[in-house]
Parts: C-alpha cells; structure tokens; sequence
C-alpha cells in the first residue's frame, strides 16, 4: 500500500550559515581536493597537466552551474540526492546518494589521515621522533602507524563534537581558517608567477614530455577530484539564511575561484618545476611547489605543511557536515530509515547521522592505514561516487526543467533553448547536455581504467541499493517507484520557512496562472 | 631542463599574477553583497503583476489604440504574454449586424490592427487578433473578456474623452469596470 508521506520538516534545521560561512563550506572541500588532485593528475598528464586540468576545470564549471540553478530553486538539504529524488524518482534519487554519500566518507577519513599526515611534519620538533619510527611490524599490523591513525580519529572525533554542537560552530571554525587558508593559497600563487614562473619552460614541458592519449585521459578524469565538493554549498541549503538569494552568489562565486586556483596552480607548476618533482612527491605536491619558489623556500616546507593541516581539516569537517545532512535527507524522504532523522534537542544538529557517517569516516581510515597505494585507491573512490552523482544531477536539471517548471529558479544555467512542451513554454538547458555527456565520459573513464572504480565503487552503490530495497519492502513503500508526494506544498513551505518571500510569491503567481490556464483549457 | 629556484621574473607571470588576484577578490567582493531581503507585501505586489500572461486591447481607429497596446506590451513584456488585440465596430441598430462594412470601415479596422500587431511583434510578443461586430460596446468587451479570459485589460481613452456614450465613452467604461471579470486598466492619454 502507497501511504502519501506527510510533509519533511524543513524547520528541523537551524539557519545559521552566512554567505561567507556559505562559500567556505564549498570552498573548504574543493579547496583541499586541488592539493590532493595535483600530484595525481600531474603523474599522468606530465607536460600537459594544465591542458588535462583545464578540461576537468571546465566540467566542473558545468557542474557548478547545474548545483547552482537546483540548490538555489530547492533549498534544503540532500544536494544530488534530493534533486535526482525529485527529477527521476525516489530509487535514482538513492542511487545519487549512494554515489555522493561515498565521496563524502572518503573525504572525511582521506582528508583527516592527510591532516594528520601535514601536522606529522612537525614532529621531530615537538617529540624529537620521526612520524616513521612509530610503524608497528607486527604481522597483519605490518606497516600500521598507530600514532598517525589514533590522530586521525582524535581529528574525526573532533570534528564530530564540533559538528554536534552546531552548525554555527562547525561553520565559525571554517569561516575563520578558510580566509587564512585562502590567503596563502593566493600568496602561493602569486609569488610563483612573479618570481618563479617562466613561461619557456611550460612549453619545453608541453613539447618534450607531453603525454599518450591514454594517460592524458586518464589524468583528466583523475583531475576531477580536484573540483569533487562544490555540492557541500547545496548541503548546507537547508541551514543557510536567505538560500535562494545567498546560494548562487556563493556557488557562482565559488565555482569560478576554484576554477581560477586549480588551472593556476597546473600552469605554475608547469611553468616552474619539473612534472616528475611533483609526480615523486603525490602525498604533498603543493610542498613541492612552494620551496621551487625564492625568497619563499626557506620557508616553504613549513608553511605548506601548515596549509595543508588546515585546509585539510576543514575539509575533512565538509565531509562529516555533507553525509549527516545528505543522510538526514535520505531518512526524510523515505530513502532510510526515519531513526537517521532525529536531531539533537538542544543543539538541532543531526546527531545520528553524524556519529554514523563519521563512524564510517574512521573504519576507512582504518582500511586506508592498512592499503597500498592510499591516495590512489581512494582519489579514483572519490571520482567515481561524484561523477556517478553528477550525472544523475545533469539528467535531473533536464527533466525538472519540463516537469517542474513553475518552481521560480532565481538563477538559470546559460544557453537554453525555449520549447513549447504540453502548452508551456520551457526552455531547454543545452549546456546541461554537454555537461551531461562530458561527466558521463569522465564515469566511463573512472570506471575503466580505475580498478577501484571498477569495483568498490560499484560495490558500495549495489550495497546501498540492497538495503534501500530491503528497508522499502519493511516499510511497505514502492520499491522501484517513488512515494507520492505534494511537492508543490512542500516547495512552497520551504520557500516561506526560508524567508524567500519573493520567490514564494512568484511561485504562488506562477501555480495561480497554470490553475487560469487550465481553466482556460 | 631547467627549473630549480633561481629567481625569475617574467612579464607575462606579472600579468597573470595581477589578473588572478583582481578576478578573485572581485568575485569575492560580488558575492559578499547580498541584497537585502524583499518585505512579504512587496513581494506580493511585485510578483502579483509578474502573473500576467493574457492581455486584452480592446482598440478602436486613432492613436489612443496604439498607444494602449504599447502600453499593455510592456507590462506583459517580461513574462511573454500573449496579447490580444480586439476591433470593436459598434453597429447602429439601424444596420444589421452582419451588414457587410463601408470600404473605409473596413480599412480603418485592418490599418488599426496592423499597427496594433507591429506594435506588439517589435514587444516580441504573440499577438491575437479579433474584429468583433457589436451593438453595445461595453457588453461587447465584457462578452469578449468572458471568451478570451485574460489576466489584464487596457484600454486606452483621448484625453478629452467627455462622451458619455460611444465605444470608450463614459458609460461603457465604468459598465466595464463594474463587471469586468479580470483586472482593468484604463489609460487616459496625457493633455
């Protein structure tokens, strides 16, 4: 039997993230990702890393666009989740959320073990011991670090305090870290161009060493993870003031910053360092890059490694926020269990989403500590559970731009082509459909060529859709379509709950006119 | 090849440097200033307007006519409304309704609405046309209002408009605003 679902509660969550608190919760995943996607993507691009960069950077302007027209026309939590849900149904809807919720896990005990990592530098100073003088050598312990990974859980449990006490918390942490973060990633950038950058090198290394077909590829679609984050602003839709208005500046804003600190970083760092000092050194190739600077590098080790402690930890931070949120959102429309929406009395933060998911964060940091090839396992991790995402989020902007096309959208992706479709005029996002197909190629790419792509991805996705279908039989719900709803009323309380009084209106104005026209006839 | 860390200084990584930290605190700079929020009754008012899709001309022969349409054309500009562009020949009594028309009746009609419809298509809106024969002009527009259900109408009057009866003269336009079943504007055309 199909019980029609009684309305989520969009006041469940506290308003409490500025425009800046806004921007940062984006910036600090995406921004951490370009540290992490450097040295990967360099390893196989070689010479034409700016070129391979380039090309991922500009997908993910695509991807930028589409999270900005739908985060800022549906401003509740869930991002990817929540539109697939509401474009092509509850089942998609989950399956963009398994994609999303492992990205996000990843980035929680990826970032927190690389944080500790950053903040190991400064180990021999502080205890007069080597990080490595700690590695156990204890059968299947063969290799584990316990004091790196016991920092990476203090970190993980850290960020779970911070996280439960509230948003206005978690966000005040990255409010502050993130402009000083931001500083010194311009700081970085420009010293390397006005001191260091020589633009006859960049094109001996395009010339001499640029890469196969294969590899080039290949890099691009590791590039990816580089831009994997700007969903994070989405998250945090459903507690931000003002979303509709706040949310495209933000993601607009952060989609071009972003764009400008990765393609920069790919070109300085063709222009000054040999690819193959980078490629050596995957773990920290922004190190690298700072120390080739002069005037800087004495200095250089320190300082990058205390950039990237901090924006690390803000990342890993993002993390933990995105998968409780996206899970409190899961839980509200039916996609888990109704226990993942309790939030906290006092603090009205999702607690049990955030114990799990970041419970989740340590066992794959526990794995990680445990793995070969760390950064690579879990980077094309990381590419698959977000193209798989985005392009179930493409697919959605296209169909909710004819199904749903009186909901106001205060921001629209550019080039639309207007259509008449059943006496309407909508207007169909061509931009969408490259975006679309490029993500698409990218996810083949990931898939193919990743062998961890190929199978824990795929892996983790059928995982979730097991238990989405086993929960749905228990909770007699349809199992493949989607609960009814009345996404009109819920739109419209969401947009009153948010205070977006003009959008209310000209929703309101727009179903009053399909309700004249269909008297009309 | 090179690179290392000797000290380079390049004109074109000055260009870059200074073009990459204008766009980024420029677009910082953007995004930090939000408008302020909209108050609920302005917005109600702001959006309520926003809602016009249908537009009524009811027009008859001289410059009042176009002027109403220009005028309908902007308010429906923004939403592509369609606008609908309505000839009202009132007939005397005397003839029969469906009385073939005077040449000139005739002409005068086709002139006012292709004026009126180059009027509209330079708007680029979608323009309906209608010659409607009537014998009271008031319940002629209300009947029409009835058919073609629109949002809004606009009626364009002279500014010396002290007929009492006729198409736009007095009477007719206030049985028009007394029964109309849509939102009516009338403009009087300045001195």
């Amino acid at each position: 039997m199909v019980e029609e679902e009684r309305k989520p509660r969009p006041a469940g969550l506290r308003r409490d993230v500025s425009v800046w608190g806004s921007y940062m919760w984006g910036f600090a995943d995406v921004g951490a990702s370009a540290f992490v996607g450097l040295g990967l993507v360099i390893s196989y691009a070689q010479g034409a890393a700016p070129l391979a960069f380039t090309v991922a950077a500009l997908v993910y302007v695509l991807v930028g666009l589409a999270y900005t027209e739908l985060a800022s026309a549906y401003p509740v939590s869930g991002g990817g989740q929540y539109y697939a849900m509401r474009g092509l149904g509850d089942f998609w809807g989950t399956v963009a959320g398994a994609g999303l919720m492992l990205s996000y896990v990843i980035d929680i005990s990826l970032f927190a073990a690389a944080c500790a990592g950053y903040v190991n530098f400064f180990m021999p100073v502080i205890t007069g011991r080597a990080i490595d003088s700690y590695v156990l050598g204890l059968g299947v312990l063969q290799g584990l670090n316990p004091v790196w990974l016991g920092e990476t859980v203090f970190i993980i449990l850290l960020l779970v305090w911070l996280n439960i006490r509230g948003i206005k918390e978690s966000s005040w942490v990255n409010e502050v870290v993130g402009v000083v973060v931001i500083l010194m990633e311009c700081s970085l950038i420009v010293g390397g161009f006005l001191l260091a950058w020589d633009p006859a090198f960049l094109v001996e290394q395009w010339r001499l060493e640029f890469p196969t077909f294969e590899k080039l590829t290949y890099g691009t679609s590791l590039g990816i993870i580089s831009f994997v984050g700007l969903e994070s602003i989405s998250q945090a839709a459903q507690e931000t003031r003002r979303p509709a208005t706040i949310i495209p500046r933000t993601s607009l804003a952060l989609t071009f910053t972003v764009f400008l600190f990765g393609v920069s970083f790919a070109v300085l760092a063709a222009g000054m360092v040999p690819w193959q000092a980078i490629a050596a050194r995957t773990d920290n190739p922004v190190a690298v890059l700072a120390s080739a600077i002069p005037l800087f590098g004495p200095l250089a080790g320190a300082a990058a490694a205390l950039l990237g402690a901090v924006i690390l930890f803000i990342s890993s931070n993002s993390g933990i926020m995105s998968a409780s949120r996206l899970a409190f959102s899961m839980s509200q429309y039916g996609a888990l269990p109704k226990w993942f929406e309790s939030v906290h009395a006092r603090h009205a933060t999702p607690v049990r989403t955030i114990w799990v998911f970041s419970s989740l964060g340590i066992a794959g940091a526990l794995c990680a500590f445990l793995t070969d090839k760390v950064m690579h396992t879990l980077g094309s991790m990381y590419a698959f559970g977000a193209s798989l995402g985005y392009v179930l989020v493409f697919l959605s902007l296209v169909r909710l731009r004819f199904i749903d096309s009186y909901a106001p959208r205060p921001f629209r992706m550019p080039l639309n082509i207007p259509l008449r479709w059943r006496g309407r005029r909508v207007e169909f996002p061509v931009l969408a459909c490259v975006g679309m197909v490029a993500i698409s190629a990218i996810f083949v790419k990931v898939v193919w060529s990743h062998p961890a792509g190929r199978i824990a991805g795929p892996a983790w996705v059928a995982l979730w859709v097991i238990l989405y279908l086993w929960f749905r039989h228990r909770s007699r719900l349809p199992r493949i379509g989607s609960v009814p709803r009345k996404w009109e009323e819920i739109q419209m309380a969401i947009l009153v709950e948010a205070e977006e009084h003009d959008l209310a209106e000209q929703y309101r104005a727009a179903l009053a006119q399909r309700q004249r026209e269909k008297k009309r006839g | 090849m090179s690179g290392g860390a000797e000290m380079i200084i390049h004109p074109l990584g000055a260009v870059i440097a200074v073009a990459f930290l204008v766009s980024v605190f420029g677009v910082l700079g953007w995004m930090l200033w939000v408008p302020k929020p909209i108050a609920p009754p302005v917005a109600r008012a702001r959006r309520s307007v926003g809602g016009v899709r249908r537009l009524l001309v009811p027009l008859e022969w001289g410059v009042t006519s176009d002027r109403a349409v220009e005028l309908a054309c902007r308010l429906g500009r923004e939403q592509h409304a369609d606008v609908y562009l309505a000839y009202l020949l009132e007939i005397p009594r005397t003839r029969a309704l469906n009385a073939p028309l005077h040449e000139a009746e005739a002409e005068q009609a086709r002139q006012t609405l292709r004026n009126a419809e180059e009027i509209v298509k330079l708007n680029r809106l979608r323009a309906i046309t209608v010659i409607e024969r009537v014998r009271d002009a008031s319940e002629g527009i209300l009947r029409l209002a009835r058919e073609v259900q629109p949002d809004l109408m606009v009626i364009g009057v002279p500014s010396l408009y002290s007929t009492v009866r006729g198409l736009f003269g007095v009477l007719a336009l206030e049985t028009i605003l007394r029964r109309a079943p849509c939102e009516v504007l009338v403009s009087k055309m300045p001195g």
